[in-house]
């Protein structure tokens, strides 16, 4: 038994070597760096996690001494196939299983006895037990690999250079801020911009997220700070929340929020020295940590992550407005051809709103359908009374016009 | 939305009205008829007597109600024939929405 308890611990001891070398990296550093090759962190984890299920296969064909039907492998062919599979899964995925097939396997080897740990078996050549074949792909295996990112990390963020993220920085806020300044009034009311937000939804949600970073890195610069924790693990309720407490904010003051964010942010980043760039701390989302730099270059993708979509809400009204129609789809009575009744209705019109209005001049092929219209129009919104003064009356065509996405 | 500046003398309140009406902080009885022309905007047939009587809840009398429903059908309406029309916008007015004109 004792032979057996070395074994797990051996395989605890190789696991958690490997899981130190990786504490406290963030997970941009674990899923996006490359470690030279073509592998991240993550990548090296799916890797230990294909063997660890060879393992699982293998060890009961060790067992019943059927060590010729072990399937042979390409390593090359394997570690792709391994990596492959875990691309596309997040890391907290792969941390998840890279311990549960640790556990099946030590699960496995703590129903055997000291006979089968050391029972001697002829494979390619070569002789194995269950303890040499599970201690050299396992525990040397992990610890081969813990050494290999204790390594990397040395040279982790040697390569950071300060002066080109500050840049990034400042070129990625003064273009987004430009991107604003060409827009106008009639961009900011579509409530539905951008996704579920409008536009001023979508700045200001930039603003509170550049904020809650700055505020992060206040505390990784100066733990003294007070660190800056969200409300909710849930980005997409963090969102909703923090769109909820700015609604009712005007343009205006969204904008401005943006903009002295900004300014703190430059301000920060502007007074860091070389080295302070590689302070680690928290980072204001559950579960990750990292670099000053790190955080930097969040806020930096933070407006690649939204400034498509500002673009394309622009590229779309631009269209719009180039498109739109000049003339009306039917053909219609100029001033000059409208006699008798279409007439009368055009100077009333013209006494009335000082102009005619297309909508009045669509009507004029039949002057009585028109004129009805606007003694209907006349009737229940040139008028008021007590709780429905004449402002209440045109909020309700507005926001009809609006519901019903009507230029008019 | 000119009428609604000419009537209205706050232009903040014209920009958050046309911004989100919901938090332009308009009285409670307002948003109450708002909220209905809305929904006899999008869900018609699903208006109830309960809507009714939320109206007479804060204090709209009978001939309001009825100018109520009067006025978001008239729009519906005269929507309807602009887009089924393509009227074009007023050579002065970028597309929806606007902030002048009264005809």
């Amino acid at each position: 038994m004792a032979s057996i308890a070395s074994i797990i611990s051996g395989l605890r001891f190789g696991r958690a070597e490997l899981f130190n070398s990786i504490e406290g990296l963030s997970e941009r550093e674990l899923t996006q760096i490359s470690m030279g090759d073509d592998w991240t962190v993550k990548d090296v984890l799916a890797h230990v996690i294909g063997w660890d299920k060879r393992v699982i296969k293998i060890l009961p064909l060790i067992l019943q001494n059927r060590v010729d039907e072990i399937p042979t492998v390409d390593e090359d062919d394997y570690n792709r196939q391994s990596v492959g599979a875990w691309r596309d899964k997040s890391l907290a995925q792969v941390q998840a299983e890279i311990e549960a097939t640790q556990q099946q396997i030590i699960d496995i080897i703590s129903r055997l006895d000291h006979v089968e740990i050391d029972m001697r078996h002829e494979w390619q050549g070569r002789t194995i037990t269950i303890r040499s074949y599970v201690i050299d792909t396992m525990t040397e295996h992990d610890r081969k690999h813990a050494a290999g990112i204790i390594e990397w990390r040395k040279g982790l963020g040697q390569q950071l250079d300060p002066a080109a993220i500050r840049a990034d920085l400042l070129q990625r806020s003064a273009d987004f801020m430009n991107r604003l300044d060409e827009l106008d009034d009639t961009d900011l009311v579509d409530k539905t911009a951008v996704g579920v937000w409008s536009i001023v939804d979508m700045v200001g949600h930039l603003a509170d997220w550049e904020e809650l970073m700055l505020r992060a890195a206040y505390h990784i610069y100066d733990p003294s700070r007070p660190a800056a924790t969200p409300a909710s693990g849930d980005t997409n309720e963090q969102n909703r929340l923090m769109v909820a407490t700015r609604a009712g904010k005007s343009w205006p003051e969204t904008y401005h929020y943006l903009r002295e964010t900004q300014r703190a942010t430059a301000d920060f980043v502007a007074q860091l020295k070389p080295g302070d760039w590689k302070l680690r701390g928290p980072y204001p989302w559950p579960n990750d940590q990292g670099t000053l730099a790190e955080l930097v270059i969040h806020i930096i993708e933070h407006y690649d992550d939204h400034q498509p979509d500002l673009e394309q809400w622009q590229a779309e009204q631009r269209s719009k407005r180039t498109a739109a129609p000049q003339k009306p789809w039917l053909r219609w009575l100029f001033d000059n051809e409208a006699t008798g009744l279409a007439k009368k209705e055009y100077e009333a019109a013209i006494k009335r709103a000082g102009r005619i209005w297309n909508i009045v001049r669509v009507m004029s092929l039949n002057p009585k359908a028109m004129q009805a219209s606007m003694r209907l129009y006349s009737a229940v919104v040139h008028c008021t009374s007590d709780r429905l003064g004449r402002p209440e009356r045109e909020m309700i065509a507005v926001v009809v016009s609006q519901a019903n996405h009507c230029h008019y | 939305m000119h009428d609604l500046r000419e009537e209205v003398d706050d232009d903040t309140l014209v920009d958050r009205f046309a911004q989100d009406w919901r938090t332009a902080g308009l009285p409670d009885h307002t948003l109450a008829a708002l909220a209905f022309a809305e929904k006899m905007t999008l869900l018609s047939n699903k208006m109830t007597q309960a809507d009714v009587q939320t109206l007479r809840g804060h204090g709209y009398s009978d001939e309001e109600i009825h100018d109520i429903v009067q006025i978001a059908a008239y729009f519906n309406y005269i929507n309807r024939v602009s887009d089924a029309l393509g009227v074009p916008p007023e050579d002065f007015m970028t597309p929806w929405p606007r902030t002048d004109g009264d005809w």
